[in-house]
């Protein structure tokens, strides 16, 4: 006789939400771990387990229920977020210094759950990021990643990780996305430059990675975990970007355009971390300047920063830029000054 | 309609009679104004719809004893009936029949003596509502859509007496001056647009429509239906339409009816109950009926572990056991406790927004609520919140938000109230001290012009000292021979 | 040489742009005395030692009285003028008296002997009565100030504080 009252396909509460895109993000793990091998799982537990850690910690410190705090599973997914951001055999501290940065100082520092101004995955691998360039610039390429065994993941990561690898140049090479920014260095063709880096219609490898994403993020949408105008527009106004750009430069659109998109953490930035509710604008018009500024930042950055990636930046940047567009909202609604 | 929720609704049973209750505790104030004063006596015997306040003003609403009995208690809020059973069914206590020929004040007049006021919750006097409208030839829009999927009163009443709710919406027609009656129904009711036709060809209504809209909560709410009804954006508390429009829920329409037809005044209204079983009965329940009573009649168990509510679940209000049935109460639920769920912070996940039927922030609201930030309060609309709860169901932080606003609304009534008290005291004593300095100018005029006098007095007198205590002496005298002899007239060239 | 006198013009342009916009935006004092009149809650009580409340925004105004002064504005009276002129949000002067929920006068109508001299304290003109004939105090319009207790002959007037004055929760009379 009890009339129903949670409609349907709703989130029952905090803890399901963040299980619900825990389980989204299953698909893209799975196709990262058979990219990195046990580098990959062995950053994913480190993070993860870091990331909780640090949780317990700062909610202890705040007088605050570590338990009821650690159920909602929002740490976990930080630690996930960060992981998939990061290439394998690093030493272990980096990752942990990403989790503890991101949950101590990025999300607690600032009241905790609700109250981050930033990302806190973002905000912990853009400071990986800017400390150890180096470190996480390298990338082991496909076959040599699945081959790595337990043994040696481990002993790279308590002896100062890939970097510190006599040969690890000659087991890793350039992504698509570095050669891209260095385009305008080199003499030769774009199909040229780009040789050996694409695939079938994105990044070697990493377009599997971003379809599983894009998998995962729809299951999401169809969930009403996430709306629609986040990930649409950072897909399209990059797009379109491109699709200029491509006009300008005559370089190859099919190409690029399949490179950018399905390309580095794009599909991941526009389904999982630009779409985390906490630090995006609150209402649909926010979000829609939100995500074209996002969009728009992931290509200049790709194009003309200093990073061959940026998803990172283009979202950190954005979030700064939430509480103006939160406060500009009520004017653009009603005409009203806020 | 934006957000809403689509929540499944509750079939309709037949309407119950309850036992008779021992005792009626009878609100005097139940609908929104002042009361109207008591015209009855403790240890008086009355009637069942015998008057017992009484007033001419339309804000004051009349209440009437809902069973036969002897007043036993007045109080400053209640009006307490010791039933008898001889009493028990309505009397036709000075049943005057509406004067012809039927005019729309002779109808505002029929309808405040008998004390209607509207049954969908709000209990806003019914003559009020008409009268506001008087010069107008207004849209009648009628209420059948049930607002909360808990409330199925309003649904009984038109399954089981569909001819007299229509016969209502006649006479509200008429009473009203309307053009165009529009008759708003949900979808997926057992009294479906076919039926609801047959009742309006029934009643012989011309230009009448109706209106069926998917069961979204909360659709059936005033500012919605009257928003979709006209196709604009109708804000809450000031419905300023285009022609205009006058609402009217068919539980209302049933009370106009009856106390057109038999000239019954509003005793009794039917009412959803749930018990503690989740099971939902309707009944027609005399106003002023105790909830222990209620209580004891569903034959509930422990009535101290129970928490009880008015208004549904979307809607509800926590009352007591010692509450009575009031002309607002359209559903009474007896639930058992539930244990208070764990509040998270808010993660501004913006499910609350795509809920919210007034478009509204709901998020924005909860932050500056919280840090009592009253200008973006304003600007960000809270008066809209219709306070549906709908923010409150998909929160996922599971936070109270319509407690919050509702908090907050009365905060800023406080404050404005407060305000406007101010302003009236600025300017009572900008007057007083604007009349203190006229005063004073005329006193300084007064005594200007006295030295004058006596200085001329002074400068032609030739009049020395001696004389001057001479003629004071006299004076003096005189003054005492006209004391002891009042009636004499007054000498006042004596005292110059 | 060229720089010096460059910079000597540039001085002096700069010096007469500022000059001129000091007056051009002087701040108008008697809006200012009206937004802090708006602020104080017209009590009229002079428990801050001015004769009103518009006297003592003049005063405010003419940095002649702190911003601590108004009990019946509360704390948040203090907070708002705080705001209003940028300075720091002070604890209210317990010189002047303690914040306290407003209550109204009310005259215990058998005992007033009808001196007047209460209506002729009271700052709103809310009593009403004639001499040797009883007062009343029109609820509507006191303000709780309190200055008709000092001048009763006879202590008739009692302070109430008014309950529930916004009847929100209609229809839930319990």
């Amino acid at each position: 006789m009890t009339a129903p009252l949670q409609p349907e396909r709703l989130p029952a509460d905090t803890a399901h939400l963040m299980q619900t895109v825990l389980i989204a993000l299953t698909p893209g793990v799975i196709v990262f771990v058979y990219h990195t091998g046990w580098g990959g799982i062995f950053n994913l537990a480190v993070a993860v387990i870091s990331a909780c850690v640090a949780e317990a910690l700062a909610l202890h410190l705040r007088g605050r229920d570590a338990g009821n705090g650690l159920s909602d599973y929002s740490a976990i997914v930080t630690g996930v977020l960060i992981a998939l951001c990061l290439p394998p055999l690093l030493a272990w501290w980096i990752p942990a210094l990403g989790a503890l940065f991101a949950i101590l100082l990025a999300k607690h520092a600032y009241g905790g759950l609700g109250h981050n101004i930033f990302n806190p995955a973002m905000a912990g691998y853009a400071l990986l990021l800017v400390s150890f360039p180096r470190d996480l610039g390298i990338w082991l390429t496909l076959p040599d990643a699945f081959n790595t065994t337990l043994a040696f993941a481990i002993e790279r990561a308590f002896n100062g990780g890939l970097v510190n690898y006599p040969l690890w140049d000659a087991i890793t090479g350039a992504t698509a996305l570095d050669l891209y920014r260095d385009l305008s260095l080199r003499p030769e063709p774009l199909t040229d430059a780009l040789y050996g880096t694409t695939g079938t219609f994105g990044a070697l490898h990493s377009e599997w990675l971003n379809l599983a994403y894009l998998a995962g993020g729809l299951w999401l949408m169809y969930k009403h975990i996430i709306s629609w105008h986040i990930p649409l527009l950072i897909i399209v106004s990059l797009a379109t970007c491109i699709l200029i750009d491509s006009a300008f430069n005559s370089t190859h659109i099919g190409a690029t355009l399949g490179l950018q998109v399905f390309g580095g953490a794009t599909m991941l930035g526009a389904f999982f971390i630009a779409t985390d509710p906490v630090s995006a604008a609150s209402s649909k018009r926010g979000q829609i300047l939100y995500a074209v500024g996002i969009g728009v930042l992931v290509y200049l950055i790709r194009r003309y920063g200093g990073y061959p990636d940026s998803i990172a930046f283009a979202v950190l940047i954005m979030n700064c830029c939430v509480p103006l567009i939160d406060r500009l909202d009520p004017w653009w609604q009603g005409g009203k000054k806020p | 309609m934006h957000g809403g929720l689509k929540l499944q609704h509750r079939p309709a049973s037949d309407i119950e009679t309850l036992p008779t209750p021992p005792t009626l505790r009878i609100p005097i104030q139940q609908h929104q104004g002042p009361a109207a004063p008591v015209i009855v006596t403790v240890g008086e015997s009355v009637v069942c719809g015998q008057p017992l306040s009484m007033s001419t003003d339309l804000r004051q609403v009349p209440v009437h004893a809902s069973l036969g009995g002897t007043v036993t208690d007045i109080s400053r809020t209640d009006i307490t009936i010791t039933t008898n059973d001889s009493c028990a069914t309505w009397q036709p206590w000075q049943a005057s029949p509406l004067p012809n020929p039927h005019t729309q004040q002779s109808y505002i007049n029929h309808f405040h003596q008998r004390g209607l006021v509207g049954l969908g919750g709000a209990c806003f006097p019914v003559a009020a509502k008409i009268d506001a409208h008087k010069n107008t030839t207004p849209t009648l829009v009628i209420n059948a859509a049930e607002c909360d999927p808990d409330i199925c009163c309003d649904e009984a009443l038109l399954q089981q007496c569909g001819a007299a709710v229509f016969d209502g919406v006649a006479i509200a027609m008429q009473a009203t001056a309307a053009s165009r009656c529009v008759v708003f129904i949900e979808q997926g009711k057992k009294t479906d647009t076919a039926a609801m036709q047959k009742l309006v060809s029934d009643a012989g209504l011309h230009n009448t429509d109706v209106v069926a809209v998917p069961a979204i909560y909360p659709s059936g709410a005033e500012t919605q239906m009257l928003s979709h009804v006209s196709g604009q954006r109708v804000a809450r508390n000031s419905y300023n339409t285009s022609p205009p429009m006058i609402s009217f829920n068919i539980g209302t329409c049933y009370a106009m009816s009856q106390s057109i037809a038999a000239g019954q005044p509003l005793v009794a209204r039917i009412t959803t109950v749930i018990d503690h079983n989740s099971r939902a009965r309707n009944f027609s329940i005399p106003i002023g009926t105790p909830l222990s009573h209620l209580a004891a009649s569903l034959g509930l168990p422990d009535t101290t572990a129970l928490e009880i509510f008015s208004g549904g679940r979307m809607m509800r209000r926590e009352i007591t056991l010692n509450s009575v049935v009031t002309k607002s109460h359209n559903c009474i639920e007896f639930t058992v406790a539930q244990p208070p769920v764990s509040v998270r912070e808010c993660i501004r996940c913006g499910l609350c927004a795509d809920a919210c039927p007034e478009k509204l922030q709901p998020q924005q609201l909860y932050i500056n609520a919280k840090a009592h930030n009253e200008s973006a309060l304003v600007a960000l609309n809270l008066n809209s919140c219709i306070e549906c709860r709908c923010c409150d169901h998909v929160c996922p932080s599971k936070l109270p938000l319509t407690a919050l606003y509702q908090q907050a609304k009365t905060d800023l009534a406080v404050k404005h109230r407060s305000k406007l008290d101010a302003d009236i005291a600025k300017q009572r004593f900008d007057k007083r001290a604007l009349r203190l300095q006229r005063l004073e100018a005329q006193k300084a005029d007064r005594l200007a012009a006295k030295k004058d006098t006596l200085s001329n007095k002074k400068s032609t007198s030739t009049l020395n000292k001696k004389q001057l205590i001479e003629q004071a002496l006299q004076r003096a005298q005189a003054k005492k021979q006209h004391i002891a002899a009042p009636a004499s007239p007054t000498n006042r060239e004596a005292d110059q | 040489m060229t720089g010096i006198i460059l910079l000597t013009l540039l001085a002096a342009a700069t010096g007469a742009l500022l000059g001129y916009a000091a007056s051009w935006f002087e701040a108008d004092a008697d809006s200012l005395v009206n937004r802090i009149d708006a602020i104080l809650p017209q009590t009229q009580c002079a428990q801050c030692g001015y004769p009103g409340c518009r006297p003592y925004a003049e005063a405010i105004a003419n940095s002649q009285a702190g911003i601590d002064q108004c009990p019946p504005g509360g704390a948040d009276g203090v907070a708002a003028l705080a705001n209003l002129l940028g300075r720091d949000v002070i604890p209210l002067n317990p010189h002047y008296g303690e914040e306290k929920p407003v209550a109204l006068a009310f005259i215990r109508e058998p005992e007033c002997i009808g001196c007047t001299l209460c209506i002729k304290a009271c700052p709103v003109d809310a009593i009403v009565g004639a001499a040797k004939l009883m007062h009343t105090v029109i609820a509507d319009h006191c303000t709780g100030c309190e200055l008709c207790l000092p001048p009763c002959p006879v202590d008739c007037i009692d302070l109430i504080v008014p309950q529930n004055t916004i009847s929100h929760y209609h229809g839930q009379i319990s």
